[in-house]
This record gives structure tokens, C-alpha cells and sequence, in this order.
């Protein structure tokens, strides 16, 4: 069958070429025609598994008590004391209403005019807006000099911040040169605001009695509240507009989510473009034939446009938006190049090598294919068949990632044999030029690196497997790193903005912890072991140097009770004075504050504060590494396992950072399980393909030196493993079974034409060695990554460069001289 | 206590052309108990969250309701709060004692719109309205037998910008108000229930929504003693640490 097919395929190649060009473009263009339902989606957030524990506790803390995670805008004047900047002020409270206005799906903005305050003295509790709500209207708008209503104002709230530093660190920047906006998003599941006003009609406040403009640039934006990249873009603008005249950082983890999938896409196609020219110029070195690099380049954007094609389509017919192209398939092309790229290579280098010796473009090309189509139909198989076990992944939209670069690599394989050999055959090939007359250096290389096999197999092998030996030990000192801020280089300005909001804030990152007790009894009669406990808590978190701050309902009592009685201490001494307390906020008006309620006690809580059982705590981090981040969680659990009992409290730990550091778990993890099940398929498909279970082990061989290589020398070089970079398992495995397969594949055919056993692993070598090498040295374009200004990409484009060397190293050294040695002459 | 400010005597005849002044300076004008005590069950009611809890009073109350003293019997947690209003041309006195934290807190015209008790009743609520704090229109209505008035505030502290009260025509009892907010928003929807005795007519219930909250109370008032002897002493801040002497 197989057979039937090959000669049907060589037969209208080489006979119908331009028919088979026509026919073979248009179905690419008509698999093309699906990008009409391609989407591309940068929310990173809808990408993540939903059913991982840290993601239900995530979903249960956010449904209960809002969003967890705040993007961060500060703006000022290094130097200069905000607070003696009215219009600092104003701005902050114009772009404030603006996000909220103007933005769909913000749900709450902590900023100097949002600030709510609990003060008093003696005889009164005040619970209410810090910024008085006249500021607006005492301002002399066209003059310079501050008024007394105005420097009243802004007085108090000095004063405030003075007697409460804690609270100021939120809000204003330790220099006091810089104010802090933190904006919430809506949480996924509240989806019913509607916060655009009309756009023709410019924004006025309706509290103050002087009117002001917050500018005529209205932009619409029709946003989905959840997606962080479609909420970060238009609160840049509005800060572009509002704030402009000032230094402006935004940080925070929903601002990473939303800026960072559009730059590593902005950052991937710009590099892949300088890849492919790299990858052009190095092919055009060793083939010397434009025609050559150019067909080799159709057949890659051919089954480059039919993946997308292929992905659009099956959201088509599916509905299925696991075909979506997010940041996490943002690797596909990248992966996609390096395979097609193989096929063309070798069919190409192939039919320049057999034109030489038999001066006939027909025969050549036939005989190209002959050879060829067999491994290249197998290693497309066991490519596909490796990334289509990363469906095992907990990722759903892995399904739509391994099933679109399976495509892909079948389509690449089709194009190799139908539209390839086509344009091959179209073109007269002149026997006297020098790609075709001449070796090229990487020949040379090939046939040395073979003669060097042939003659010292055993120092090659054992050389191969000490430099192996020496790169597992590397495999344990491999640091698993997703933060996504650690992404960014040292000097980039996302990492030095968040690093100036950690450094002068809060901190941008965050600890939820939920706890589940009898805060209050069904009299609203508070326990005051459990408030002690909570308290304590907070106390054992704020001394570590990673946590800037905590904040729980029990600031919010302690800060009351301070108030009212003047007390200094942050500790409410007794039961009759948490009671009191209780009592005192339960009959305040708590219009004000009810949202920051919600967030403290969940959307239930009761305003009477009666059974109250469950709180949230949350601890503001400075950005800090995955490795802290845990052993961060693992000392607060290990914190509240000592001091709370489990059959009076349940606590359950989360939040983005905790979340996301599981999820990168996971997917390492799968990584790992996709690794060892494609290389247990490879095993079976090569074994049954070449009926030897003897071939399959060789094939593995190559392949498993590849990782460990690969890891090995990730956890050397200090190179972080991330989802990204875990990925790329898939790409050495990928390549690595094409080599194998191409040098097993080969060596049979030489076995079965009956060539002396001392030539065939020469002639193995000089007919495989080649496009192996140059199928790597084109891959040198992925260096281009290393101008990225994201880490991992840097590290992606170094770890490719090395995959394809550690790749091309298994088979040309361990897998020759092992079949060297062992004299393998049964086929 | 503003409702008790409405404690209507007996009937009126009124001319058909009467303004609104001067139907508020006749509900402002008709004669209250001098003194009067009850016992007070405030229920509050979350409605969307369906909720209730009730708190219960005992209520002294002097010069058509200017002074009064409340003490909270129940819940546990708030028993012995208490609350003092002392209402006079300069200056409103409105006091709340915490006997947990030993303190009394007073509430100062800034906060006055806040919620009284946790309840949708405001401090604000708990005052006499002053007749000139207000301009005055009547609305035509269909109903014969009720007046609509519309008062409009001319007090930039207050949290209302305007109250429509409907009004019997023979009797003069407010049977229902909105309140409206800054915005002209309607934020409280009251209803009014009276009973009479000893020639007067006394609110024995109000039930009060805050539309824009979602949150309802309800106030029964039992009990009801009236023109006793009270004397003026009882109205002092002292008397608000002393649950056990006025609640027996």
C-alpha cells in the first residue's frame, strides 16, 4: 500500500510536475481558506487548566471575595513631594474615574480620591473617603496658587497617612514622590457591569461644583472584562492621557498577563522573520542555489499557512475555541520551521548529492525519493504521533496546539513529496554549476565526522557517553522559574516599573489566605482566640522580609478600635473590646467601605456582622522567584498547620502567584510524561516500521541523549525551565527521531543493496551526515531569539541552537559507532 | 423621634386651597404627648440576601420626642448600647454609648446621614424636621382622600434633596414617604402604621426600605406608655451608662 502510494507520488511528480504544483498549491490555499475562522486570543488566563486545585481555591476566593490581583499605575516626579502637587492630585483622581468609566471590566480603583479612611477621635468614628470629596471644586483652576480650602485638604490627608504609615505605603511611595493606583479587574464570573459612559459627551463630575473635562480622547473600548490584554491596553492610554506629564511604572501581575503574550508574539514574528533570512543565507552557503533556498522555503510557509488554515477550520467545525492561537502557541511556528525545514533539507541535499553522481534529473530525483520517502513519511508519523501525546497534558488547549503542528508535519510531508520533487523537476539544473558539481564544506564535514566513526568507534561512543554522563548531573541543578516579571532582562522596562512599584509600594504580587472559622457566633458574638490567632498570623507573615504588608477584617477592627479610643496599640486588649468593637462598626455606616468588606469577608458577610465564618488575609509580596514563592507557602503552611487545629479552621492558600507556580508544575510535569510516552511511541511505530525491535531501541538512542544533553546543560548554564522552555522536549524530540530515523532508515536501505559492510556506515554517514548538519547549521537563525528582550526566548533560541547540535550529535556519533560496533548487519 | 413627630391628634377641617406651608405647619403644629416610653423591636432585614435579625428597645422620649434616651436589651452583643438626642434651635446633640469600650461617641452634623443602628433609618431620620429647612407643594392626586406633599430641601448638609409624603385628608397621618437622594434618586420608601390612644394618634409601626440598598427595617412599637412624669434629668450623657436603672 505504502509502496503503491510512493510510486503514484514519484510517477506524477516527475511526470505531471506543474500539474502536481497547481494541484498541491491550491489544496494549501484551500486549507489556508480556515484562517477566515482563525482567532487569535491573548488571554493567557483562559489558557490555564480549571480543574487544578490552586485554580478551584482561586475561583472559590475570587467568587467570594472579588478579584485577588490589581494592576498597579504609580506617577510622579522623582524627588518632589506628590502631596504638595494639587493637580497631581486631581490627575490621580481623573484617571481614576476614567479607567472606571471608561474601561469595561474594572471593578474597583484603590486611589487617593477612592481611599476610604477610618479615623476619629474621642467621641466620633469616621468612616469615609479620605480625599475630601470638594477637592475637586477648592482648586483654582488656572492659577498656580494653592488655596486654603485646598491645602486644608490636603493637610488632612497628610496628617492621616502620618498617623497611620501603614496605610500611606499603599497609596503614596516611600520618597513620598509618587502616588499609587491599584485597579482591580472583575473577577470572570462578574460579567454584568457596564461601565462606558457616552463618548460624545465629555465627563464631568457631578459632586463638585466646578466643572472639569478629563479630555476629549474618549476612546470606546469594546472590552471583555476578563481578558488582562484587552484591559491593559486602554488603562496605558488613559494614563498616556491623564498622567502623561508625569513618570509613569505599571505593574502587577493581571498587567504582566495582558502585556506580555502580545510582546512575546510582537517579539516572535519579528525574530522569526530574521531567522528565516539567517536560515536563507545559511542555506543558500552550502546549496549555492537560489532556486534551491526558495523551494525549500515554499514547502515551509506552505505547511506553515496550512497549520493555521487547519486550526481555523477545526474551530470552525468544532466550536471549539481549543483551537485558538494564544500566547501558548506562539512556539508552533518556531517548531513548525525546524521540522518542515528537515524534509526539504534533506530532500533537496539529497537530489544535488545523487545529480552529481548521475548527471540525470529524472533519475536523481527518483532516486531521491525512493530513499526518502519512506523515512520522511516515518519520522512525520513519530513527530505527530510524539506531539499528539501532549493531549495527556491538563491543558485543554493542548489539544489544539498538538493536533495543529501534527497537521502541519503531515502537510510538510505531503508538500516534500508532491509540490517539492515538482519544482525540483521544473527547473533545468545546470550539472556544471557549482551546488551541484561541487561538495560543500558541511559534505566535507559529514564525510570527516563519518570516517572518524568508521575508524574509532569505540572512542567516539565513549566520548558520546561521557559528555552524556557529564550533562546528568546538570539535570539536578535545573531551576523551574515562572515568574512571569523574571522574564524580563535586568534593565527592561516592565521588570525595572514593577521593581520601582515592589521597591516603593506594597509590593506587586500577592498571598491569599482564606480562612474558615467562627469568627462570630449567630449573637454577632466575636472569639477572641480566633481574632488573637488572626492576628498573630499577620504578625508571622509581616516578619518576613518578602511580605511588605498583610491586611485582614482584623486591621479593619483594630484600625476602628484605635480610632475610637485612641489607643495606640494595634492589638484590641480583650473580649469586651473586640465585642465593643464589633458593636461600634456594626452600627457605622459602612456605605463607604462595603466593598472593601466584600473583599475581606466575602459578598455574604453580614453587615451586623453576625456569624461571620470566613475571612480572607492577604499578604503583598515583592516580586520574588518561583523557588521563594514556595518555600514562601510551604513555611505559612506550615505556620498554620502549628497554630490552628484543623477541626476548628480550615485555610486554604492561593492566589495568582501560587496558581500559576502549580500550573508550571503541571506542565513540566506533562512535559516530562510527553517525553516518556513519545519515546516509548517512537520505539513502537519505528520497531513495527522496521519490523526490529532492534531498530526502534537505536532509534531512542540518539533521542534520549538529546534530552539529557539538553536538560543537562539547561541546568548548567542556569537556564530556567518554564513552559516554555519545557516545550521544548517537544522539539528535540521532534528533530531528534527525524535524524535517527533518517540514519537508520538509510543504513537498511544500504544493507538491503547489499554495499560492503566497511562502507555502509561511511556512506550512511556522508549521505545522512549532510542535510543533517545543514538541517542544523540553517537552524542557526533561531539566534535571532537571543536579541528578544524576554528571557525565556533567549533561552528558547539557545536551546534550539543546541537541540539541533545535541540532536545531530546522537546520531552521527553515538547511534554511527553503537552500529559500528555492534556491526549491525541483519536488517 | 421623627416618627413620633408625626403622632397626629384629632381630626382636621381644612379649606380645599390650602398650601403646601401651611399643610406642614399644621402636621408640625398638632399636638404630641408630652412624655412617652415603649418598647421598640427594630427588625433588619437583608432582603437579598434574606436575612433578618431583631434588635429590641426601650425608648424614653420628652418635648414631642426633641429629647430621647434608647437603650439596646438585645441582641447579647449589643446590650446596653444606648443613644441620646437632645434637639434644640442651636444645636443638635446626638450621642451613642459602646458599654463595651466604656466610650460615647458623639455624632457630629458630618455623619448624619449615616445608617442609625445599623437600621435604614439615618440620624437625620431620628430628627425633627424643621419647618423652614424645607419648600413646600402639593401634588394633585386621583385618591380624594389623601394630600401629596412634596417637600424640597434647602439644606445642603442634608442627605435628601427631596420627600414626597402622603397624607390622610381627615386626619392628617402620613401613611407613606419617599425620600430622594442628592441625585433625585429615590433611596427610602417608608409606610406609616398609627393606632390611637389617649386622643392621640400614635405610630405603632414603620417599615422603612432603602430601595438603593436592598435593605428593609421594620419598627413595631409596643408598649406604649404616655404623659407620664419624666423629668428632664433623665436626658443627660451620664444616663447612658445607666442600662440597669432605666431598664428593668
Amino acid at each position: 500500500m505504502f509502496q503503491k502510494i510512493k510510486n503514484y507520488l514519484i510517477y506524477q511528480s516527475i511526470s505531471f510536475p506543474l500539474r502536481t504544483t497547481i494541484l498541491s498549491v491550491s489544496f494549501t490555499l484551500f486549507i489556508f481558506l480556515g484562517i477566515l475562522s482563525f482567532k487569535v486570543d491573548d488571554d493567557l488566563v483562559k489558557t490555564f487548566p480549571q480543574d487544578l486545585p490552586s485554580k478551584i481555591i482561586w475561583d472559590e476566593i475570587q467568587n467570594e471575595f472579588g478579584q485577588t490581583e490589581y494592576i498597579f499605575v504609580s506617577f510622579g516626579k522623582p524627588g518632589k513631594n506628590i502631596l504638595n502637587d494639587p493637580w497631581a492630585i486631581a490627575q490621580s483622581k481623573i484617571f481614576t474615574d476614567a479607567v472606571l468609566n471608561q474601561v469595561q471590566g474594572i471593578d474597583k480603583i484603590i486611589s487617593l480620591s477612592t481611599y476610604n479612611k477610618i479615623d476619629g477621635d474621642e467621641y466620633e468614628l469616621i468612616i469615609g473617603p479620605l480625599q475630601d470629596e470638594n477637592f475637586m471644586s477648592s482648586l483654582n483652576f488656572g492659577d498656580d496658587k494653592i488655596n486654603n480650602e485646598t491645602q486644608f485638604i490636603i493637610d488632612d490627608i497628610k496628617n492621616y497617612f502620618k498617623k497611620n504609615p501603614e496605610q500611606k505605603k499603599r497609596i503614596i511611595s516611600q520618597n513620598n514622590d509618587f502616588l499609587n493606583i491599584a485597579i482591580r479587574p472583575f473577577y470572570s464570573d462578574e460579567k454584568d457591569r457596564n461601565g462606558i459612559w457616552d463618548v460624545d459627551e465629555p465627563y464631568t463630575d457631578s459632586n463638585s461644583n466646578g466643572e472639569y473635562d478629563i479630555g476629549e480622547e474618549f476612546i470606546d473600548y469594546p472590552l471583555e472584562p476578563t481578558n488582562y490584554s484587552e484591559i491593559v491596553p486602554p488603562i496605558k492610554d488613559l494614563a498616556q492621557i491623564h498622567l502623561g506629564d508625569y513618570e509613569i511604572h505599571f505593574a502587577g501581575q493581571p498587567y504582566l498577563a495582558g502585556e506580555t503574550p502580545s510582546l512575546i508574539k510582537t517579539d516572535v514574528s519579528t525574530l522569526m522573520i530574521i531567522g528565516i533570512i539567517i536560515m536563507f543565507i545559511i542555506l543558500f552557503l552550502n546549496l549555492r542555489s537560489v532556486y534551491a533556498v526558495f523551494i525549500i522555503l515554499i514547502t515551509i510557509i506552505g505547511s506553515f499557512l496550512a497549520m493555521l488554515g487547519f486550526m481555523g477550520w477545526m474551530r470552525y467545525l468544532t466550536s471549539s475555541n481549543y483551537f485558538d492561537f494564544t500566547m501558548m502557541n506562539t512556539s508552533m511556528p518556531i517548531i513548525l520551521l525546524t521540522i518542515a525545514n528537515s524534509d526539504g533539507v534533506h530532500i533537496v541535499s539529497r537530489f544535488f548529492r545523487e545529480l552529481r553522481k548521475i548527471k540525470n534529473k529524472e533519475d536523481a530525483i527518483k532516486i531521491t525519493l525512493e530513499s526518502l520517502t519512506q523515512p520522511i513519511f516515518l519520522t512525520s508519523i513519530t513527530t505527530s504521533a510524539a506531539f499528539i501525546t501532549m493531549i495527556s497534558s491538563p491543558l485543554e488547549y493542548m489539544i489544539g496546539y498538538s493536533f495543529g503542528i501534527a497537521f502541519g508535519v503531515m502537510w510538510a510531508l505531503v508538500l516534500s513529496c508532491t509540490l517539492l520533487p515538482s519544482l525540483i523537476i521544473l527547473k533545468n539544473w545546470s550539472l556544471k554549476s557549482r551546488a551541484i558539481s561541487n561538495e560543500s564544506t558541511l559534505e566535507k564535514i559529514a564525510s570527516l565526522i563519518g570516517k572518524i566513526v568508521v575508524q574509532k568507534p569505540k572512542e567516539v561512543l565513549t566520548a558520546g557517553l561521557l559528555i552524556v554522563g557529564i550533562s546528568i548531573i546538570g539535570i539536578w541543578f535545573v531551576n523551574v522559574e515562572v515568574n512571569v516579571i523574571k522574564f524580563y532582562k535586568q534593565g527592561n522596562p516592565i521588570r525595572e516599573s514593577t521593581i520601582f512599584v515592589d521597591d516603593n509600594f506594597t509590593g506587586t504580587m500577592n498571598l491569599s489566605i482564606k480562612l474558615e472559622s467562627d469568627f462570630t457566633d449567630s449573637d454577632g458574638i466575636p472569639d477572641y482566640e480566633n481574632y488573637l490567632k488572626l492576628y498573630k498570623l499577620q504578625e508571622y507573615l509581616e516578619k518576613n522580609d518578602q511580605i511588605s504588608m498583610t491586611f485582614s477584617f482584623a486591621d479593619v477592627l483594630s484600625q476602628s478600635y484605635k480610632a475610637f479610643t485612641n489607643d495606640t496599640n494595634d492589638l484590641i486588649p480583650n473580649q469586651d473590646a473586640l465585642e465593643g468593637t464589633y458593636t461600634m462598626l456594626s452600627i457605622s455606616d459602612k456605605s463607604d467601605i462595603d466593598d472593601d468588606l466584600i473583599s475581606l469577608l466575602g459578598k455574604d458577610y453580614d453587615t451586623d456582622f453576625y456569624n461571620i465564618d470566613k475571612m480572607l488575609v492577604t499578604a503583598m509580596i515583592k516580586t520574588i522567584s518561583t523557588d521563594e514563592i514556595q518555600k514562601l507557602i510551604a513555611e505559612t503552611q506550615n505556620y498554620i498547620d502549628n497554630n490552628y487545629s484543623s477541626e476548628n479552621t480550615k485555610t486554604y492558600i492561593s492566589g495568582l502567584s501560587v496558581f500559576i507556580n502549580d500550573f508550571v508544575d503541571i506542565i513540566v510535569q506533562s512535559s516530562m510524561t510527553s517525553i516518556f510516552l513519545s519515546i516509548v511511541l517512537i520505539l513502537i511505530i519505528t520497531g513495527l516500521f522496521f519490523s526490529s525491535f532492534k531498530w526502534g531501541l537505536l532509534s531512542i538512542i540518539p533521542l534520549g541523549s538529546a534530552v539529557v544533553l539538553n536538560f543537562g546543560l539547561m541546568g548548567l548554564s542556569g537556564i530556567d525551565l518554564n513552559h516554555m522552555t519545557a516545550l521544548l522536549s517537544s522539539v528535540i524530540i521532534g528533530v531528534g527521531v527525524d535524524f535517527s530515523i533518517h540514519y537508520i532508515s538509510d543504513y537498511r536501505r544500504n544493507l538491503i543493496n547489499e554495499v560492503p559492510f566497511e562502507k555502509i556506515n561511511l556512506m550512511t554517514s556522508q549521505d545522512v551526515g549532510y542535510p543533517v548538519l545543514l538541517d542544523v547549521a540553517s537552524n542557526m537563525g533561531f539566534i535571532a531569539l537571543f536579541f528578544s528582550i524576554l528571557i525565556p526566548l533567549n533561552h528558547m533560541g539557545g536551546l534550539m541552537v543546541f537541540a539541533m547540535i545535541s540532536t545531530s550529535f546522537g546520531t552521527l556519533t553515538i547511534l554511527a559507532s553503537l552500529i559500528q560496533i555492534l556491526k549491525v548487519k541483519k536488517v | 423621634m421623627y416618627f413620633l413627630l408625626l403622632a397626629i391628634s384629632s381630626s382636621f377641617l381644612i379649606s380645599e386651597d390650602i398650601s403646601g406651608y401651611d399643610l406642614a405647619k399644621m402636621i408640625d403644629e398638632k399636638k404630641q404627648p408630652k412624655t412617652s416610653k415603649s418598647e421598640i423591636s427594630m427588625t433588619l432585614m437583608d432582603i437579598s440576601k434574606n436575612r433578618n435579625k431583631t434588635k429590641n428597645i426601650i425608648s424614653i422620649s420628652k418635648d414631642d420626642g426633641n429629647k430621647m434616651l434608647m437603650f439596646f436589651k438585645s441582641p447579647k452583643r449589643d446590650k446596653g448600647v444606648s443613644f441620646l438626642k437632645i434637639e434644640s434651635d442651636n444645636k443638635d446633640k446626638l450621642s451613642l454609648f459602646i458599654p463595651k469600650l466604656k466610650k460615647i461617641r458623639r455624632i457630629s452634623s458630618n455623619n448624619q446621614s449615616d445608617s442609625f443602628m445599623g437600621s435604614d433609618l439615618s440620624f437625620e431620620d431620628m430628627l425633627s424636621r424643621d419647618l423652614e429647612d424645607f419648600d413646600y407643594k402639593i401634588i394633585d392626586l386621583e385618591d380624594e382622600t389623601m394630600y401629596l406633599l412634596e417637600s424640597i430641601s434647602k439644606d445642603s448638609e442634608s442627605e435628601y434633596s427631596r420627600h414626597l409624603s402622603w397624607i390622610t385628608k381627615q386626619d392628617l397621618l402620613i401613611k407613606k414617604e419617599q425620600s430622594f437622594d442628592k441625585n433625585g434618586n429615590l433611596l427610602k420608601e417608608k409606610f406609616f402604621s398609627q393606632t390611637f390612644k389617649k386622643n392621640y394618634h400614635l405610630i405603632s409601626k414603620i417599615d422603612v426600605t432603602n430601595i438603593q440598598e436592598n435593605h428593609r427595617t421594620v419598627l413595631e412599637i409596643n408598649n406604649l406608655e404616655i404623659d407620664n412624669s419624666i423629668d428632664d434629668d433623665v436626658f443627660q450623657e451620664k444616663n447612658l451608662k445607666r442600662f440597669d436603672k432605666f431598664v428593668k
